[in-house]
């Protein structure tokens, strides 16, 4: 997943971005989660453009037991 | 939907002086306060046209993807150029770029990456697109260069 973050970045190459992002989706129940790119399309009028994010994410696991 | 500070302008930008290192040179926030503060200053409080609203300039709205001098015409063609056959068969992805009009028949694409390989001009319905690789290249490296760092500690592919 790193790698194609990398080269995404590198050659802003959206086929390698896709890539990346099949990496992120087959990792199933993760304690930390992470996912970095040209994500969300929220801010562009025609909704096709992403801007660019990262995040981490932690389980709370005390919490989610209670859930 | 827009939210705007309840407080004074004055008051705002008071509380973001006071951080210790607003005159701290070389920090972040000297930087960021430095640089950012006459650009965001009317718009933070405006409450007129255009900045209420994330929208095309000529619908009234803001953005950061386009130029202000464009048409609902030139949209659609740049939105056409960009999902047809030629631009995908030139590696062209909607997702990462901004559009800008430079003249009657010239457009600039600009797609976010650290490397410049791809610039090029297309031509496509007369018109002429110059396509411009490497915009935040700066923010990309310092990515590129942190994400090599952690590669070596990688568990498994995901």
């Amino acid at each position: 997943m790193l790698e194609k973050y990398i080269e995404s970045y590198h050659d802003g190459s959206i086929p390698a971005h896709k890539d990346s992002q099949r990496a992120w989706v087959k990792d199933k129940g993760p304690v930390v989660e992470s996912n970095m790119g040209w994500i969300e399309t929220y801010i562009d009028p025609t909704n096709l453009r992403a801007y660019y994010e990262g995040w981490v994410a932690i389980v709370d696991k005390e919490k989610s037991r209670k859930f | 939907m827009k939210f705007i500070p309840e407080i004074s302008r004055e008051k705002f930008w008071d509380i973001l002086l006071s951080n210790p290192k607003a005159n701290q040179e070389g920090s972040l926030v000297h930087f960021a306060l430095n640089n950012y503060r006459s650009h965001v200053d009317h718009e933070i409080f405006a409450y007129e046209q255009p900045y209420t609203q994330i929208n095309f300039p000529h619908e009234g709205g803001i953005t950061a993807y386009f130029s202000r001098n464009m048409t609902a015409e030139d949209h659609t063609l740049i939105q056409a150029f960009l999902l047809s056959a030629e631009s995908v068969a030139a590696g062209l992805d909607i997702l990462n770029t901004r559009a800008f009009k430079k003249g009657d028949n010239q457009y600039l694409l600009t797609v976010g990456s650290i490397s410049t390989e791809g610039n090029r001009s297309m031509e496509f319905q007369g018109k002429t697109f110059e396509i411009k690789y490497g915009e935040f290249a700066s923010y990309l490296k310092d990515m590129n260069k942190y994400l090599q760092m952690a590669l070596p500690y990688v568990a498994n592919d995901t």
